[in-house]
This record gives C-alpha cells, structure tokens and sequence, in this order.
C-alpha cells in the first residue's frame, strides 16, 4: 500500500475538518478526491503530504509518517505561489537544485505540452501560472502526487491540456490524487473516486464500476450531496 | 552544496536590485561627501565622518528590510516550493544571510575608503597598515559585530511572526525589537570600536587626530606614533557576535523546519 489514513480526525480548534477517515491508496491509481467547500479535501490532502499532523488517528505514506518521505511526494496546493520574477527557465533551475528526482527533459517536455509561456511569472495569467507550477510539480520522479485544484481558475482548453499532461504522467508505480471541482472534465480520467461530506467518507467507489452500473462521476456526486 | 548554490542563486535572482542598489548608493554618498566644502578642515572631517556614519547605518537598515522580505514571501505562499524540499532548513537562513552579508561587507568596503579618502583630504596620510585596517578589517569588524546579528535577528523575528500569527499588540513589541536591536547594536558596535580599536600607526595618527578635533590632549602631538598592532579588533566582540548570529540562525532554522509541517 502506497499510502493510508486509518481512522483520522483532524480538528481545528472546535471544528472537524475530518472525523474518523479511513483510507487506502494504491500503488497505480489515479483517485479523484472531490466534496463542496469545507468538505475536508485540502486537509485530507494536506495530511497525505505532512503538512499538517492529525488529531488522532495514523497518516502513513510508504510506511512511514508522511514528513519523513517528503522527498517521494508531490504536492500541488491551490493557494501556492511562485516568484514573480521567476520564468520557465529559473524555475527549472531552481527546482533541480532543489528536488534530486526533478527530471529536466520531462520538464521541457510539459512546458511544451502544457503551453507555458516564456515570460516571467509576474506578467503571466493566473492560468500560465497554474500551469508553470504544474509543470514544476509533474516533472519530479515522486511515488505520490497530491494535486489540491490543479483545475481552478483555468479556462476549459488549458483544462483538456493540464487533464493530458497528468494522465501523461502516470506511472504504474504512482498515485495521484486529485481534488477538483471540474467532475465533467476529470471524470474520465478517475480510477477510483472518494467523495467527502462534512469531514466525513460518504462514496468510496471504482469509477469502472460507477461506469458499469450506467453512472457517471458527476450524476453520483449529485445523488450523494443531494 | 548543490542545494546551497541554488539557494545562493535564488537570493541574488530575488534581491539583486536591493543589492545594486545599494551598492550603487556609494556613488551619491560619494557625491555628498565630495560636495561638503565647509571652511576649516576639522569641520569638514566631522561632517563627512558624520555621513559615512549615516551611511553605514542607511545600510543596515535597507540590508534588514532585503532578509525581511522573507514575511512577504511567506504571506504570498512564494515560499512553499523551497519548504517543501528535502534541503535542511538551515541552509535555507544562512544562504539569505550569506547573500546579505556579502552585499553588506561589499557597501562597508566602499565606505571604508570613502572614509580613507576623506582622511587624505584632512591631510592625514595613512600608512599601508591603516589603509588596510580602514578599507577591510574596520569595515569587517563592523559586518560581523554589527550587520551579522542584526541580519539573524530579523530573519528569527520575522519566522516566528509569521509561524505564531501575532495578535496586534504583540506586533508592536516585534517593531520595537526590530527597530531597537540595531540601535542598540550600533551603539555597541560604536562603543566596541572606541573602546578597542588600536593606536594607528599613522603620521599624526587618526587617535590624535580625533583627539585633537575633541580638544583633548594627544599621546603623540606632532610625532609619529610607533605602536605595534597586534589586530583591529578586540575578539571578544567578533566570537560574542559570532556565537549570537549562530543561535539566532539556529533558532531561525528550528522555526522554518516547524512551518515545513
């Protein structure tokens, strides 16, 4: 098992963002994480990647708490900056210095697929950034790739462009799991989809067999939440 | 080293127009300085020293404002690519530190002939060993008593600002303390070099020629003073500055690694 969340809860202060969570994650899969604002996403997400620690209950990834194995895991937050000053060009430089599984020939690779403008960050869109940090993230050789909203803010044709690069970069020997808002969009490219509410696992589900039983991602979202 | 190199490189990338800058000032204090003409010689040393005096500190305070860009950084969320890298959290405060220490020791330089310049104007013509002491251990002693600890210390304060979410109030004894601890460390720094600087072997020589812009009496009047010199400095001041900059970058470093989750 890749990574696993057995009986979770996080609170802050007196609210939960989760309450007793379990979760498997295999080696393979893509897992679509989705759920309405203030469902849990980001704090799942964060605890998968060490950020925050939980209120009781185990956080493992590779066996071991997730702090320790950082250097395997990606993790893609929505509010993420980056430099303004910093173009494609610094942002490779920086980041093969920085990350020793960072791949440069699949980084040039992204910048191409994903369309990244040349120009420095600061006289970059909202969405030329979205994607410069994509390209940052994907290009690094991680067992585990956490994307919290890689999809938010983006115009529907850079979308499709961001939705092939990360099914480009799947690897039979990685996960990724990924919280969006865009169902339509990503269904398809789902294994598997985890649906929270209110902190809590409502759906946990192949999307081959949501697939098989005539439902899509986006219908079932709906019935869950009502 | 690669993670060092790159972090060097990041902070020159990000600061390299506060450091041109400042380093670019030393022409207008240079201009200003030339630019005081006052009658009587005495009264122009004292104020281009006064000046250079200024400038030294105008420095320390710009270089404090570069490192505390470190808050903004951290508000944007700029910084999460560099918190979230195996790279220890250590070498993520001293690259920053190093940068601004190394622009800082550069400005001083510049300063300390200035200062040189100005002395052969008041007709004080200074040995090869004051010149040195003047262009490199005098503007070093101050980098490292003065600059280093001062640079620590915000970067500290600003870290534990950002990880402790200060309430309004608190933030007013953080301002104090920013704006109080180089005050305090230059008036250390000033009264550390009065106290322990050597006789120069200069002809007058600068003490007594101090000494006789104070109107005191000199140890010298008119002759050369011979006095060996063992070093710039007192030692104490620079282990005692080293050792604070450590803890204070140690501190530092304990919080980053915090804030990495």
């Amino acid at each position: 098992m890749l990574a696993m969340l057995d009986d979770v809860t996080k609170l802050y202060g007196k609210n939960c963002g989760l309450s007793n969570l379990t979760l498997d994650i295999p080696e393979g899969q893509v897992i679509g994480l989705l759920g309405v604002n203030g469902s849990g996403k980001t704090t799942l997400l964060k605890l998968l990647a060490g950020l925050l620690l939980p209120t009781r209950g185990q956080v493992s990834v590779l066996g071991e708490p997730p702090r320790r194995v950082r250097s395997k895991l990606v993790f893609l937050g929505e509010t993420d900056a980056i430099y303004r000053w910093m173009g494609p060009t610094d942002a490779g430089y920086l980041m093969s210095g920085l990350y020793p599984d960072f791949c440069p020939q699949r980084y040039l690779a992204l910048l191409d697929s994903l369309q990244v403008p040349t120009r420095r960050a600061g006289a970059m869109s909202k969405g030329e950034r979205v994607r410069l940090r994509l390209a940052m993230a994907l290009a690094r050789e991680a067992a585990l790739y956490i994307l919290d909203e890689p999809l938010g803010g983006i115009d529907l044709a850079a979308r499709e462009r961001i939705l092939q690069s990360i099914v480009g970069q799947w690897r039979a020997d990685a996960s990724i799991i990924l919280s969006t808002h865009a169902i339509a969009e990503a269904e398809g490219l789902f294994d598997r989809v985890v649906l929270l509410k209110q902190g809590s696992l409502v759906l946990d589900a192949l999307a081959e067999e949501l697939r098989e039983r005539g439902e899509s991602v986006k219908s079932t979202f709906l019935e869950v939440l009502g | 080293m690669k993670g060092l190199h790159t972090l060097l490189w990041r902070e020159y990338r990000s600061s390299r127009g506060w450091a041109i800058g400042l380093i670019g000032s030393l022409g207008l204090w240079t201009w200003i300085v030339s630019m005081i003409n006052n009658e009587g010689v005495e009264n122009r040393l004292a104020l281009r020293s006064l000046i250079i005096t200024v400038a030294f500190a105008i420095g320390v305070i710009v270089l404090s404002f570069m490192v505390g860009r470190l808050h903004t950084e951290i508000k944007h969320d700029e910084h999460r690519t560099l918190l979230l890298s195996p790279i220890p959290g250590y070498l993520h405060i001293v690259s920053r530190l190093v940068f601004a220490v190394g622009v800082g020791l550069i400005y001083a330089i510049g300063l300390g002939t200035l200062t040189w310049w100005v002395f052969s104007q008041a007709g004080a013509h200074l040995g090869a060993s004051s010149i040195m002491q003047l262009v490199a251990a005098f503007p070093a002693f101050g980098i490292v008593t003065l600059l280093m600890p001062t640079l620590a210390w915000v970067l500290l304060l600003v870290l534990f600002a950002n990880a402790y979410r200060l309430s309004h109030l608190t933030w007013i004894a953080v301002i104090v303390m920013c704006a109080g601890t180089p005050v305090s460390l230059l008036y250390r720094g000033i009264n550390g070099l009065d106290h322990h600087l050597p006789v120069w072997t200069t002809a007058p020589g600068i003490t007594d020629l101090f000494n006789r812009l104070a109107g005191m009496p000199t140890q010298g009047e008119g002759s050369m003073l011979t006095m060996a010199v063992p070093g710039v400095v007192h030692y104490g001041d620079i282990v005692g500055a080293v050792l604070l900059t450590g803890l204070l970058v140690f501190l530092a470093a304990r919080l980053w690694e915090e804030m990495e989750g």
